[in-house]
């Protein structure tokens, strides 16, 4: 089963996609997947009970609610069929316009997220050596003014400064990928400050070892 | 000598005994008291409950719901050195002299919902809380222990009855209607003592 909006196989928006990664390798793809598709994968994921994640002072900060995916082990149909696909079939297609040789991860899992008032991110590159590129599935049906928070946001920090580059909302059936090896991003996602859900599905996928 | 003499007094501040407490109006469903806690009590309390071992807690429903960070404990019932003095004093505090006080305010005779407990609550980035439910025959009270300048900005902000505070220092909240404290923006802490009162029949 093809889970990618066929618009996407087109050979000029391959070769769209690829002249911007290699301009920028930060991007945001819109209507990533069928609109069928996507609406089972946030039916099922609307109904999974995450846990809730936060850290203490003195550690890298984060809150937000989680649940693994594993690709192999997952139970919910819709979502292993999903998963099964990205670690594929989208892998191959996001390999081929990046120019990029790209694994699944080593422990077969990714994640899925949900931030509630109050959630957070704190700025970080993902950078680990092993990553090549960085994803996040936009899942989320309500929009609201930035200023509540919840955005995926770039920031660039030089020796005096840290400036804010670009700021995503959070998105519906979006697809952003961002390079975490040769060239890093910081990112962080804002504090929702405002009762919405922000639901996304997030991982990376590797280089090859 | 009786090492835990200092029981004997009240751990509220002298000046709110002999402040006039009487001309509060009965009709208020919400009030802040600084300088509540005897002098150098709050310096302790607030090394002592740092110490504390908070864990995050979210809670969707109840009297408290949000996230915050929090620990309940009771103070052993009899004295023990091993246990910090303030500790003792917090707990004289919330069982007996805050209820006297209220009393003095409201003219209700009232008892600690839980006496011997105190709970803890620490925000962090991301923490909030919505205090609800408390009604007729109830107080909730908060007693904040935190230091330093608040901007606004900072959130974390304590708002009972459409009245917005800062979380400072030796202050206690009491109020009858709900109470709110809004999402902390901040890698900052604000301590806090939350509890109920409730009239005894």
């Amino acid at each position: 089963m093809s889970w990618l909006n066929p618009s996407l196989k087109s050979p000029t928006e391959i070769e769209g996609l690829g002249r911007r990664w290699k301009e920028h390798p930060n991007l945001r793809i819109r209507s990533f997947l069928s609109e069928n598709h996507v609406l089972s994968l946030w039916t099922e994921l609307s109904h999974r009970a995450l846990h809730f994640h936060t850290t203490t002072p003195g550690n890298f900060r984060y809150q937000y609610w989680a649940d693994a995916v594993h690709i192999d082990n997952e139970q919910n149909p819709v979502v292993a069929s999903f998963a099964r696909w990205l670690y594929t079939d989208a892998l191959s297609w996001i390999s081929q316009w990046s120019e990029q040789a790209l694994t699944p991860p080593e422990d077969r899992q990714f994640l899925t997220t949900l931030f509630t008032q109050g959630c957070y991110l704190d700025p970080h590159n993902d950078a680990d050596g092993k990553r090549a590129i960085a994803f996040v599935l936009g899942l989320t049906r309500e929009r609201w003014k930035e200023e509540e928070g919840g955005c995926l946001t770039f920031l660039e920090a030089d020796d005096t400064n840290v400036s804010l580059v670009e700021r995503r909302p959070p998105g519906w059936n979006t697809l952003d990928l961002f390079s975490v090896h040769n060239r890093t991003y910081l990112h962080e996602v804002q504090l929702l400050r405002t009762d919405r859900k922000r639901r996304a599905m997030a991982g990376w996928f590797y280089l090859p070892p | 000598m009786n090492a835990f003499s200092f029981l004997e007094f009240p751990a509220i501040h002298p000046q709110i005994l002999s402040s006039p407490l009487a001309t509060w109006p009965k009709e208020s469903k919400s009030m802040y008291l600084d300088e509540i806690l005897c002098p150098g009590l709050p310096a302790e309390l607030y090394h002592s409950l740092k110490e504390l071992p908070v864990q995050p807690t979210y809670y969707d429903e109840g009297p408290a719901v949000g996230m915050s960070w929090r620990c309940s404990f009771q103070v052993p019932p009899k004295p023990d050195p091993q246990h910090a003095e303030s500790l003792y004093r917090l707990h004289r505090f919330l069982d007996q002299d805050l209820p006297l006080m209220v009393r003095a305010l409201t003219g209700q005779k009232l008892k600690s919902t839980e006496p011997g407990n105190i709970h803890l609550v620490i925000l962090r980035k991301g923490s909030f809380l919505q205090l609800q439910g408390i009604g007729p025959t109830h107080w909730g009270f908060l007693v904040s222990l935190t230091p330093g300048e608040w901007p606004i900005s900072w959130g974390g902000q304590i708002i009972c009855d459409e009245v917005v505070h800062s979380p400072g220092w030796n202050r206690l909240h009491l109020f009858q209607d709900d109470c709110s404290l809004s999402v902390l923006h901040k890698h900052v802490e604000v301590l806090l003592v939350m509890g109920w009162l409730e009239m005894e029949p």
